[in-house]
């Protein structure tokens, strides 16, 4: 349960980065998208019913600071949160690499997601502003996952040395110092 | 002889002294123009020594000016440096406040050209999604607002507010995908439907029969029940004329700035 606090309430402070300091930090239209890298790590790392709430309300959190169709971004991250949780299934995910690569491919599934549910609103072309940006951005989003997984071990030893994220443990190996 | 020697020695010897002086001082009146050999060793021995204590001087008193002095001179600059550092805030402060001055001028002279009651906001927060057009105005409900009003700058249409908090409202910009505005060009009258497109917008249903050239003036044509009529919305940046089909392509600059968006006006209409 504290756990799951502690995620969500890390997700809203990226829902405040990237609404309020990604403008003033990056002149950029194209922006790192922190919560989707979370609901990959979720995915890769918690149970389906928690992780599932988790995405859900993170989602909900989104639809509030993002977009014109609310709902939107509840139903996609829900939905790429159980696709990467049911590839993980697959998957050895103690592979540093895995998170970087799922990061990437989650962004592709994540557009294709905003993509098919916006198209059943009267979104306009999205696709074509999705299509414009979505290389920059799957780069971008492999980049903050890579530069988070770098910083999330220290951090977390300093303000939270107690906590138990046992993903983020192995990854430390890789990651951390 | 020697008595008389012996005892005005002092005085003759003073004489003497004296004489050899006017002497050597009349030799010298006659040959001014010649230094005496003497003079030249004495200045020639001298001359090592005055360079010797003169350098050494000169090198104290630049330690003491440099170094020892200096004691007082990094206090001076240490202050020089806060108060330049001082100054210099205070400049970008006065350049924020003149240029938001321009901002609100610009903003106060629309809202007097404008018959609706106008509430002035400004810009808190930007969309969290790369994919979204929205802004976030620290103006809600208790303000008046609710959801549909028109959001404007003194140079064009922003977009309308979409979602209405007590305290802050999201404002859907005309840039996003999902935004529609009707519009006419001025030149032409002729109509269409101006949708957003990230960066720029695109004027869809305008007849292909109809003229419409690049640098044209897009305005809302008042008839989507958001925005009233003959506000600027952009300027007709291309337009394609297939030879077949109903209509033409357009593409639309629109006329606000987004990314320097800071302060923004919403027209109240009243609730119909």
């Amino acid at each position: 349960m504290k756990r799951t606090l502690g995620y969500f309430l890390l997700g809203f402070l990226f829902v405040l980065i990237q609404t309020s300091l990604w403008p003033h930090l990056l002149p950029l239209t194209t922006r790192p998208d922190l919560i989707m890298v979370l609901v990959v790590y979720l995915g890769l790392s918690e149970s389906h019913l928690h992780g599932g709430i988790l995405a859900f309300l993170l989602g909900a959190c989104l639809d509030a600071m993002a977009g014109s169709h609310p709902g939107l971004h509840g139903v996609t991250l829900v939905l790429l949160f159980y696709s990467i949780r049911f590839a993980t299934d697959h998957l050895n995910t103690e592979s540093s690499r895995l998170v970087l690569l799922m990061v990437g491919v989650g962004t592709l599934t994540y557009a294709g997601l905003q993509v098919l549910f916006a198209s059943f609103a009267d979104a306009g072309a999205i696709w074509l502003q999705i299509i414009r940006v979505i290389v920059p951005q799957t780069l971008l989003n492999m980049f903050s996952a890579w530069l988070l997984l770098k910083l999330a071990p220290h951090l977390l030893r300093r303000l939270a040395p107690r906590s138990d994220l046992p993903t983020l443990r192995r990854m430390d190996k890789h990651y951390g110092a | 002889m020697f008595d008389l020697l012996k005892r005005y020695r002092t005085a003759l010897l003073a004489c003497c002294l004296a004489f050899a002086a006017l002497l050597l001082y009349s030799a010298q009146l006659r040959n001014r123009q010649e230094t005496a050999l003497f003079y030249k060793v004495i200045l020639q021995i001298t001359a090592p020594l005055q360079n010797l204590i003169d350098s050494s001087v000169e090198s104290l008193a630049n330690g003491w000016e440099h170094y020892l002095w200096l004691v007082d001179t990094e206090a001076e600059n240490r202050q020089l440096l806060e108060a330049n550092s001082r100054l210099k805030a205070e400049l970008a402060r006065l350049e924020e406040v003149r240029l938001a001055n321009q901002r609100l001028r610009k903003l106060l002279d629309f809202k007097e050209k404008v018959a609706l009651p106008v509430l002035p906001a400004q810009v808190v927060a930007e969309d969290a999604s790369s994919w979204f057009r929205t802004v976030v105005i620290d103006k809600g409900s208790k303000d008046g607002l609710r959801e549909g009003l028109p959001v404007v700058v003194a140079e064009g249409v922003v977009g309308r507010t979409l979602q209405v908090s007590p305290y802050q409202s999201r404002v859907l910009l005309i840039t996003d995908a999902s935004s529609a505005v009707a519009v006419l060009v001025q030149s032409s009258r002729s109509r269409g439907i101006c949708r957003g497109e990230g960066e720029q917008l695109t004027l869809d249903y305008a007849l292909r029969r109809e003229e419409i050239n690049p640098g044209d003036q897009v305005v809302t044509s008042g008839t989507g029940g958001i925005f009233p009529k003959g506000l600027p919305v952009g300027r007709v940046s291309a337009n394609y004329q297939a030879s077949y089909g109903l209509f033409q392509t357009v593409k639309v600059e629109p006329a606000v700035d987004f990314s320097r968006l800071e302060e923004v006006l919403v027209l109240l209409r009243e609730e119909r």
